[in-house]
């Protein structure tokens, strides 16, 4: 069982005179997460260099763990066991971490092999590094006659951390998100739909401590709630990456009506988008957001081609952010898949875009056309609409939805 | 003539809230929660929300390992876990469970289950050791009553589900709460428990209404077949207004209030107990009052058949069980009563008595003036 937690800070080390705030907006981060799995009193975080310290009353749980690992700018994170600075103290507390690691993975009967890996940071203590790891990897193999040592590539790696404060002794390492630590950065809002982009591209913007508010447009009536569903899901999942998300469910159906009624077919995809991002530019002057995050990536599809993004990027003065502008398909999938995105994603879905889709989409569009339809055609009062009517979703670092305006079991009980 | 009803055991009157729900909903809420226009929507996201907050009664807030579905009594919800062992798989039980348990599990004898009984302990109370005992599997399907309905036993299942779950990590726990559910708290939050059946109509809820709650994780297959309600996993058109009903029962519980009803119930039963014993030194209390809910009180009347004295009562308008009401025609020897260590010379002798939080004390002295009545009547007619 972990008491202690070691987690390495990312990139943001790396900074000048301004690391601090980094440091103490990524520590604030870590700290809220844990608060939503333990008490907060129960738990000290502290930092020396590099790495944050976490001291916990209790044992640590899996789910508590794992909600780090959503959190930018963490390199990579430890739950492991904390001994004083006496060789054979560590020497036990490692037969016992190894112990419960081999129980772990069902192996108990099996031949397996393993290395220490020992880091004195604390010059003090009177053996080094590799003398540390020498006498503790012996002790070990004494002690469990199935393993034998072996340097490259083992079954299992205990790490020995040797620190002023103590040390520490785990067999596990979890990789972080990296990055920058979210709420350094900004905030933006993105665009998101049940697809595969721009889930991913959200989550690559979240490393980059972007805070990210999210609208969907709903096609209402010509697509189902099922598909806000699925959306919805998929914000659950990217919430877990800042302690508060909100998500706007905008009404897009009589919008997509009208612009069909009134533009050119050819162009109707185009100005979907074009609305779209109107929409979003209002709901960022309401968020303060100072920036959009859309999934478009170079010539994917005919919206997506040079002619057809520069006519997108006239639609506002804010600057749009597409990092996955470069990524060819098989790559976002892969992203998809990483970041457990993928399965919500693949799900079937009614689509409105195939049902106004025209036949030949433009693909050299030109803004002399939607400058003119839109100052031919008023659609201020129709956005305004939208943004006013949008269903705002809340959800908390765990993804879970705030139960304010749900749970008022006065409502429940109205039919 | 005044009633007097001490049979909620075996089901007790709708709170006001469920009542006030059920007739709205009847009136107001009738579309089919499965359509797509937005009536039905409408009512499907109020549903969605209700199983949350029956899930949220049983400490599974923002847990999102267990699923709810609604079925249509706590009968169907066992028969639904039991009926869905794989083949060859150990099933264990107690004879002393209710027949929803003891009956499905004896019908997967034809198809290669091996079933396996476990005892009770001295006091009738579960206990995880002579369960392992039964156990000559790996990974059984262990079934468990939280409140016996015919003596009131309650078990302390979570600590029970913990070490069974010690010993056996691959078995599966399925927990029959149908008569302690809003009445003593039931905490799933430490996952050792794979399913539990819950009741409506036994805590303040409509009849026709239960549910079966159960980790995600197992593979559950439909009873029936139909128009893919319920995740297909329970077919059939949902009902609204039971379900409205029900849940306005469980958003009326209360952690707090739940422990200040048993404790007025408590003393409602010891009153009685210390009145009979007065007035009836010969009546025994086969089961221990600190291990019983305080909700049932089971007692033998040595010279008089139990069914004599419910219909001699029944006709003087005090309403009580001499057994489950689900099998009141039980032969002589009862397996049941046998289980839960009664001697067979008193299985017609064993009567039931059940309280509600609306139960009084005045409901406890006309019940014991009518029982004086009875008794000497048989008296004076040499019975």
């Amino acid at each position: 069982m972990y008491k202690s937690l070691l987690i390495n800070i990312d990139e943001v080390w790396l900074r000048g005179k301004n690391r601090r705030w980094y440091t103490n907006v990524l520590k604030k981060n870590i700290s809220k997460t844990l608060s939503t799995y333990i008490d907060r009193k129960s738990f000290t975080v502290t930092q020396e260099g590099p790495k944050f310290f976490i001291q916990f009353e209790e044992p640590i749980t899996e789910e508590a763990i794992d909600a780090l690992t959503f959190i930018a700018g963490i390199h990579s994170l430890q739950p492991c066991r904390y001994v004083e600075n006496d060789l054979e103290l560590i020497k036990e507390v490692a037969q016992t971490e190894l112990a419960d690691t081999i129980k772990k993975s069902c192996q108990e009967e099996e031949p397996a092999t393993f290395r220490v890996e020992t880091r004195r940071m604390n010059k003090k203590f009177p053996q080094t590094s590799m003398e540390i790891s020498r006498q503790v990897g012996g002790f070990l193999k004494k002690h469990f006659p199935l393993l034998t040592p072996k340097m490259k590539k083992p079954n299992h790696t205990l790490h020995i951390r040797v620190l002023e404060r103590g040390s520490f002794i785990s067999c596990r390492q979890l990789m972080g998100l990296g990055g920058v630590p979210v709420g350094t950065t900004g905030k933006a809002v993105t665009l998101i739909s049940g697809g595969f982009d721009s889930p991913v591209a959200s989550h690559l913007l979240f490393r980059r401590g972007l805070e990210q508010t999210f609208a969907f447009f709903h096609p209402a009536p010509y697509v189902s709630e099922d598909a806000a569903d699925k959306v919805r899901r998929i914000v659950q999942s990217l919430a877990k990456h800042q302690s508060h998300t909100r998500f706007y469910v905008v009404p897009f159906g009589r919008i997509q009506e009208k612009l069909s009624e009134q533009a050119r077919e050819d162009y109707r995809t185009l100005l979907f988008r074009q609305m779209m991002i109107k929409v979003s530019a209002q709901i960022a002057t309401k968020e303060n957001a100072k920036a959009l995050v859309m999934g478009d990536s170079l010539s994917q599809v005919s919206s997506q081609s040079l002619d057809n993004l520069v006519v997108l990027d006239q639609t506002t003065s804010l600057p749009i952010l597409r990092p996955l502008i470069g990524s060819n398909k098989s790559e976002i999938l892969k992203t998809s898949r990483k970041i457990g995105i993928h399965d919500i994603s693949v799900e079937p879905q009614d689509d409105a875009c195939s049902l106004f889709a025209p036949k030949h989409p433009i693909i050299r569009g030109s803004t002399s056309y939607t400058d003119h339809f839109f100052e031919e055609n008023d659609f201020s009062s129709l956005i305004d609409e939208a943004v006013a009517t949008s269903r705002v979703l809340k959800f908390d670092v765990r993804g879970n939805m705030s139960e304010s305006k749900h749970r008022n079991s006065q409502d429940l009980f109205e039919f | 003539m005044k009633k007097t009803y001490l049979d909620h055991a075996a089901s007790t009157s709708l709170c006001t809230q469920a009542f006030e729900v059920l007739i709205k909903a009847s009136e107001k809420a009738y579309a089919n929660p499965s359509s797509i226009h937005e009536a039905g929507r409408n009512l499907e996201q109020k549903i969605h929300q209700y199983r949350q907050l029956i899930l949220d009664s049983l400490g599974l807030k923002h847990c999102d390992d267990y699923g709810l579905i609604f079925t249509s009594s706590a009968t169907e919800s066992n028969n639904m876990v039991i009926l869905n062992s794989p083949q060859k798989k150990e099933v264990l039980y107690c004879e002393a469970d209710h027949p929803s348990i003891t009956e499905p599990a004896q019908s997967l004898c034809n198809a290669n289950n091996s079933l396996k009984k476990y005892d009770l302990n001295e006091v009738a109370l579960l206990d995880s050791a002579k369960i392992k005992s039964a156990c000559t599997t790996k990974n059984p399907l262990i079934l468990l009553t939280h409140v016996n309905n015919l003596s009131g036993s309650l078990s302390d299942i979570e600590t029970i589900a913990s070490e069974l779950k010690t010993t056996f990590s691959d078995c599966r726990i399925h927990i029959d709460a149908a008569q302690s559910f809003g009445k003593f708290a039931i905490d799933l939050s430490a996952k050792t428990i794979d399913s539990v059946s819950l009741c409506a109509h036994k805590m303040g809820g409509p009849k026709g209404i239960a549910a079966l709650v159960y980790k995600k994780s197992s593979s559950l297959k439909p009873l029936m077949y139909g128009g893919g309600q319920e995740n297909s996993l329970r077919p059939s058109t949902l009902s609204f207004p039971l379900i409205a009903s029900w849940a306005a029962a469980v958003s009326s519980l209360d952690q707090n209030r739940m422990k200040e009803k048993i404790n007025a119930v408590t003393e409602l039963r010891s009153s009685l107990k210390k009145e009979l014993l007065t007035h009836f030194p010969q009546i025994k209390f086969p089961f221990d009052e600190q291990k019983t809910s305080a909700y049932i009180l089971t007692f033998i009347h040595p010279d008089i058949p139990s069914d004599v004295l419910v219909r001699l009562l029944s006709e003087r308008g005090v309403y009580v069980s001499s057994s489950s009401a689900c099998s009141t025609r039980a032969p002589k020897f009862n397996p049941k009563f046998a289980a839960l260590g009664i001697d067979s010379s008193f299985h017609k002798n064993v009567l039931r008595v059940s309280f509600s939080s609306h139960t009084t004390k005045n409901d406890i002295n006309e019940f014991i003036e009518t029982f004086k009545q009875v008794t000497e009547q048989l008296k004076a007619s040499h019975v």
